[in-house]
């Protein structure tokens, strides 16, 4: 234990400090750090996503929770003229509250079948905001949100402070008591039981916890890029850029989904987007299928066993 | 009832059950005392896994009431069961195959008494008492082994051993010496009378009859979901609707 | 009245087109048990290719299917063959890996047809009945004389001849098929190859019906894989009356509503199915 909460330490001063290091070295340059910036939302969107994957289930309807987070801060702001940082836990609270929703009627829900409900619901999602005109602005989209950064630098230490969150919030629901609970549970659910951890409850709350998260992330999102359509946050690549990640980085390492969302984010918006820039998102789809049928547990993974396979 | 300490345990009070529907369970009640040894006999599907589930939580009965200790569990969900110290094992081996034997019965060991304080998670003691267990039923030279690559017979042994590590008064073992060799029962049998030895009160289900009856002190036979017979081991045995259960006749 | 008569026609033939939609998602899950999630991207796909040929190529329908359904039965076999060659190949694995390959071909298509919407533009003759007052549209009796073509089709390979038996044999139990003597791979390979065909038939129709564009694909799949776990496998009569029922509950919305809100029908009646079935599954216990 003693070990692990020293390791964590050290994440966290590692992103300490190859952000500041980064910040450092772009100096000037806004589109890399504002990359960079991203790559992080994005990043602790994965964590987020990933500790509900750990409770045993695969969500691709994250982009629910990312786009009503989203909504949410920008129409609490718009309707009731609020410009301080607490729209974002209202964006936050609706992503909880859509999750509390899931979780009523998604609960005896397993495998392919929760996946696919997770998959539909999202489409809901994506229908009543888009179609709620008298209160979303429907597919006219809003604009000229409230800023809340005040530059490129303010909102890269703030998603630099909300990655260490998430990752610490991710740290722990893989190596702490909580992370042991949720191991049971995606292992075996009835024997979970058997003795004594309640797995509804500990689904519950990992979906809570995520679902907060991402919402957050979604707010975040929103208030930097102060404008805002149906389309942008519900959609299929946001749903699927937290599973890449993860998947990518490795889902049972405590870096991974930082890494998985460093490694293509980056490569996705530095390398590809200037040259294809109507295609370039299918590096994601590539990355998905490559994972999954290569390297199941990841990049890091993968690549710590090249030596073994070598050797013998 | 067995012996002179005739403390109440387990009391099912006229349970009924279903599954998908249909009638698995009706009427049962019977009554198990404190460090008893108790069997539940009778032919394929007659109820004897479903009674264990209704004990245990895993299937909420229609109708009727259980007590353990005199408190009424009726509604409670399995792991709050599991806290109050009944434990079970699975007919078929449930172990968390991705985890280490060792790291299952620590698992146990956390989870199963709420009173165990999160701090001692990953404390070598712990890991010790861990290791008590696992050498109890003779696996702790697996310790480090993947639970998936665990032989059936250590599977079952890794459950008892889990299922041990939750600190019950009473354990419920779903068909138990099933499949063991007669070495391997003989080894079956004197874990339990350890385990009686200990002060635990056990509920064992036997299919066939020739195992757990040697060490039983009495047998609650089971057919077509109710109680055909209850009583001392030779008593049940020749009872004429527990011999044409099994005969089918 | 009339109005109503009119309804029932459009969701007569919107009803038949959705089991052709799923014909071939249904056909895959039922022999290999993959769930497709890049199935109404396929779809998507014959459409764009009917959509080329006929608004740029001017091409007449009749032309363009025998290319559609070949270039979907390729596609098919490809993403098919490739899910199918996993090491570990679950439900779930099958799904997230279909996913990935819906986004790579939701890109391509962004790149090589832009963000446009696009519809094969079709001159609609009506033709009158009941006395002039309800109308029937070519394109409905397109949707229509095609679709129950396709599943009647399908339907008497099923019944009638000896390889469509074996391929029901299969769906209906794998293991015991084998055992009968069936050859498995080649069974599944004539399920990718029927699937093909259905989704080629139904590529070029739905560029008729409905607007292309990169992200279409999912409205088509979500309706697949409705009727596919309303019907359960290799049953082709209660995929199409799922279809007519899907159907009506589509237009009367539509009717009622507005069409924005069709794909929130769709969603919903998943939702429900999913639940509905797990419900089923597990009944009482925990």
């Amino acid at each position: 234990m003693k070990q692990e909460v020293a390791k964590a330490t050290l994440g966290v001063v590692l992103i300490i400090g190859l952000s500041l290091l980064f910040m450092w070295k772009f100096q000037g340059r806004e589109d890399v750090i504002s990359v960079i910036a991203m790559a992080f939302l994005f990043a602790s969107v994965a964590f987020a996503w990933n500790i509900h994957a750990l409770s045993g289930v695969v969500s691709l309807g994250h982009a629910a929770f990312f786009g009503l987070g989203a909504y949410g801060s920008a129409l609490f702001a718009y309707y009731f003229k609020v410009g301080s940082w607490i729209i974002l836990l209202v964006g936050g609270t609706i992503a909880l509250g859509c999750a509390v929703v899931w979780h009523l009627f998604f609960e005896q829900l397993r495998g392919g079948a929760y996946t696919l409900a997770t998959f539909a619901a999202a489409e809901i999602v994506r229908v009543v905001v888009d179609n709620w005109d008298s209160l979303t602005m429907g597919s006219s989209g809003l604009t000229n949100i409230v800023v809340l950064f005040s530059g490129t630098s303010e909102f890269y230490l703030v998603t630099m402070v909300l990655v260490i969150i998430a990752f610490l919030i991710h740290w722990a629901a893989l190596k702490t008591c909580w992370g042991l609970q949720l191991r049971t549970v995606r292992e075996d659910e009835l024997a979970a039981y058997a003795i004594g951890v309640n797995p509804p409850r500990v689904r519950m709350v990992s979906l809570f916890v995520s679902a907060f998260i991402t919402g957050l992330c979604g707010a975040i999102f929103v208030h930097r890029v102060t404008y805002l359509e149906p389309s942008m946050v519900f959609n299929l690549h946001i749903s699927a850029m937290p599973l890449v990640f993860s998947f990518l980085g490795g889902r049972f390492t405590t870096m991974g989904p930082l890494i998985g969302a460093f490694l293509l984010y980056s490569v996705d918006q530095i390398l590809l987007s200037p040259f294809l820039p109507s295609t370039h998102q299918a590096v994601y789809g590539f990355a998905i299928v490559i994972t999954v049928s290569f390297m199941p547990n990841g990049i890091c993974a993968w690549l710590a066993r090249i030596p073994q396979n070598a050797s013998g | 009832m067995a012996g002179s300490n005739s403390t109440e345990c387990l009391r099912l009070d006229g349970i009924d059950a279903l599954r998908k529907g249909r009638v698995v369970l009706s009427d049962v009640s019977f009554t198990v005392c404190n460090k008893e040894i108790v069997s539940i006999v009778g032919p394929n599907g007659a109820g004897k896994s479903t009674l264990f589930d209704v004990i245990t939580g895993f299937l909420k009965p229609s109708a009727g009431r259980m007590y353990f200790q005199g408190r009424d569990i009726t509604t409670l969900t399995p792991d709050r069961r599991c806290h109050l110290g009944i434990a079970r094992t699975f007919q078929i081996a449930r172990p968390f195959s991705g985890m280490t034997a060792v790291e299952n019965v620590i698992a146990a060991l956390i989870f199963g008494k709420p009173s165990t304080k999160v701090n001692k998670f990953g404390d070598s003691w712990v890991r010790d008492r861990a290791m008590e267990h696992l050498k109890m039923v003779g696996i702790h030279h697996k310790a480090n082994t993947p639970a998936c690559l665990l032989t059936l017979s250590e599977q079952r042994r890794l459950e008892v051993a889990r299922a041990l590590a939750t600190d019950p008064s009473l354990l419920l073992l779903d068909e138990f010496a099933a499949g063991l060799s007669p070495q391997a029962i003989d080894e079956a049998l004197a874990l339990i009378e350890s385990l009686r030895s200990r002060g635990l009160t056990l509920l064992i289900i036997d299919h066939f009859l020739n195992v757990t009856v040697r060490v039983s002190d009495r047998l609650v036979a089971v057919d077509k979901g109710r109680v055909v017979a209850e009583g001392a081991v030779k008593k049940v045995l020749e009872h004429p609707a527990v011999v044409s259960a099994y005969l089918g006749i | 009245m009339e109005q109503f008569v009119q309804l029932f026609i459009q969701s007569f033939s919107l009803g038949s087109f959705y089991t052709l939609l799923a014909l071939g998602f249904a056909l895959v899950f039922s022999v290999t048990h993959i769930l497709n999630l890049a199935h109404g991207e396929l779809i998507i796909l014959a459409g764009y290719v009917a959509y080329v040929l006929e608004q740029k190529l001017s091409m007449g329908l009749w032309e363009t299917l025998p290319i559609a359904i070949a270039i979907s039965v390729v596609s098919l076999m490809v993403v098919v063959s490739f899910v199918l060659h996993q090491r570990r190949l679950s439900e779930l694995h099958s799904l997230i890996i279909t996913f990935g390959i819906a986004l790579i071909l939701q890109n391509c298509y962004l790149g090589t047809f832009s963000a446009n919407y696009r519809i094969i533009f079709h001159k609609s003759r009506y033709f009158s009945l009941l006395g002039g007052h309800v109308f029937i549209s070519s394109v409905q009796l397109y949707l229509i004389t095609l679709s129950l073509g396709a599943i009647g089709g399908l339907y008497i390979l099923f019944r009638k001849t000896f390889i469509g038996k074996a391929l029901r044999a299969t769906i209906q139990d794998r293991f015991a098929a084998q055992m009968a003597g069936i050859p498995i791979p080649r069974m599944q390979l004539l399920g990718m190859v029927l699937g093909g065909i259905a989704i080629g038939i139904a590529g070029p129709l739905y560029a008729r019906v409905s607007y292309l564009h990169p992200a279409a694909g999912i409205e088509p799949t979500i309706e697949a894989i409705i009727l596919t776990l309303f019907a359960g496998m290799g049953r082709i009569r209660i995929l199409l009356a799922g279809g007519w029922l899907l159907g009506v509950a589509e237009t009367t919305t539509a009717y009622f509503l507005g069409s924005q809100w069709r794909e929130f029908v769709s969603a919903m009646v998943l939702v429900v199915i999913l639940i509905f079935r797990e419900a089923r599954g597990r009944e009482n216990s925990v």
